[in-house]
């Protein structure tokens, strides 16, 4: 059977060869992976990107930050091991990251102090300093890039997806398009929905930031205008088309 | 096994040939040689023009009826007298009674040496197999079709022809000379015959060969730090891969001959 079988030409990309492009992506533009309010990100650079707090009545807006590690693909057929809850079909690839999210658990005290524990002997209901709770939250914005009391944890996420047809640049691209995701073991299963629920929408936003242009995957050797593809075979994403 | 495969069919491969043979332009070349018995300088142009192109596995590319259009320009020195003998009439002097001496002029023609300029063009097509080579030069890996041996070029009816205007050429440059008038067509015709068909090839052949042996053809060239994405802002910097190797061959995959590019790389 030939390569380009009715077509003029033929490309195709081994899923190693993918992840070595979606790799130099990340690493040279760590920001596609890492987003924060102030707190966590002091400013946009090409390490980070710099997004607002979430507003929230009576507080300067929460701060947090999401930062995925550089995902990995798996082209169909699988090889990587996925939660049962996933399965990978036809024409598909898997992608297994590590999410770490991050709130700044900030003090309700007055000057950033601790509010003493009810039970701690410091504790004096009448003193006219008492945090009552009808006290707004220290406004920190002089202090950005200096959460105070940041809560991190890290979350072993797998997702499914599909390739999609996209532009980058002005050139035909392939984009990441996420089916479903799943994260192991959060109980109860309700906050596990609302989190995969979130992180489908983080890994969506994400991946639509990350498209790589169909030169880069015949690194320019031969002009493919595709008529078939970008698709997913075996292991690898290919592509026909005319010359 | 390769980590990124690019393939083309023979369609595609003559559509690149036509392109990359246009594109090599006109080439040119000058020099002196012999012609016969003649040195000659000579500036000689070619062109290429693309043949048709057949994939063999598992590594030549052959093109059948690579047509050249070549131009040359010769000039080479004609001594006439090598061809015509000098004439020398003594003074013949008779007595005639009452009149006296009688003497017939002494002639002596020394005949001179001409420059003859001969501008002649055709064209010739031959069958050329390329070889696949690649290298990596100066941070960029190439892949060319380069023409295998030395082609064995056929002139043809050309040197007939070449050979006329050679003859042409020889009667216009001596027509200024005194009393050639009577030689002409047999000074022609002994220069000709002196250059002939062998003395034709022996020039042409080792000028006009190179314009298609040896030549490189472009198939694609690719950056060893090949250009992902451009830069695309101040946080967005270009991205690039290294590609560690290169390897190109013709595979046949039933029922097609491919050209295919295969490669590694590394973020």
């Amino acid at each position: 059977m030939s390569l380009t079988e009715t077509s003029e030409v033929f490309v195709a990309v081994e899923e190693s060869a993918l992840n070595d492009l979606i790799t130099a992506v990340c690493t040279t533009r760590p920001h596609l992976l890492h987003y924060g309010s102030p707190a966590f990100v002091p400013a946009s650079s090409t390490s980070a990107t710099q997004m607002a707090p979430i507003p929230f009545p009576g507080s300067p807006g929460l701060q947090w930050s999401v930062e995925l590690r550089i995902p990995q693909l798996d082209l169909f057929k699988q090889d990587l091991a996925l939660p049962p809850e996933l399965s990978l079909g036809a024409g598909q690839f898997s992608l297994s990251t590590t999410v770490r999210l991050c709130v700044d658990c900030a003090s309700r005290g007055k000057d950033g102090k601790e509010e003493p524990h009810p039970d701690d002997p410091k504790h004096d209901p009448n003193d006219p300093n008492h945090d009552r709770g009808d006290e707004p939250w220290r406004d920190d914005r002089d202090d950005w890039g200096k959460a105070q009391h940041p809560m991190c944890c890290r979350l072993d996420v797998f997702a499914i997806g599909h390739l999609v047809s996209t532009w980058a640049g002005g050139q035909r691209a392939i984009g990441f398009a996420v089916d479903s995701v799943e994260i192991v073991d959060i109980e109860p299963n309700a906050l596990e929905s609302v989190i995969e629920c979130l992180l489908t929408m983080v890994l969506r936003s994400v991946l639509a930031t990350l498209s790589l242009p169909v030169t880069a995957l015949e690194l320019g050797a031969f002009t493919l205008t595709p008529t078939v593809g970008p698709l997913i075979d075996v292991n690898r994403v290919l592509a026909r088309g005319d010359f | 096994m390769s980590e990124i495969i690019a393939a083309i069919d023979e369609g595609a491969a003559q559509q690149l040939f036509d392109t990359e043979v246009a594109a090599l332009g006109p080439q040119a070349t000058s020099g002196s040689s012999s012609l016969g018995p003649f040195s000659v300088s000579y500036a000689v142009t070619g062109t290429l023009s693309n043949g048709t192109v057949d994939l063999i596995a598992p590594a030549t590319i052959e093109i059948a009826d690579l047509r050249l259009d070549w131009h040359v320009d010769l000039s080479f020195q004609l001594d006439i007298g090598d061809f015509i003998p000098d004439i020398h009439i003594p003074q013949v002097c008779v007595h005639i009674p009452c009149v006296g001496d009688v003497c017939t002029p002494k002639i002596d023609i020394v005949w001179p040496t001409v420059t003859v300029p001969v501008s002649f063009g055709d064209f010739l097509k031959t069958t050329v197999d390329l070889g696949v080579a690649l290298s990596l030069v100066a941070g960029v890996w190439k892949v060319e079709g380069i023409v295998q041996g030395v082609p064995s070029l056929q002139f043809g009816a050309s040197t007939a022809a070449l050979l006329a205007a050679i003859g042409l050429a020889v009667a216009a440059a001596v027509a200024w000379v005194p009393l050639i008038g009577p030689f002409l067509a047999v000074l022609a015709g002994a220069v000709v015959a002196a250059i002939g068909i062998a003395g034709l090839t022996g020039l042409l052949g080792p000028i006009i060969t190179p314009f298609v042996s040896g030549t490189r053809f472009p198939i694609t060239e690719i950056p060893a730090l090949f250009e992902v994405l451009p830069a695309s802002g101040p946080f967005d910097p270009a991205v690039f891969v290294t590609v560690d190797s290169l390897g190109a061959e013709v595979q046949h995959n039933p029922p097609e001959d491919e050209l295919v590019v295969l490669a590694d790389i590394q973020p």
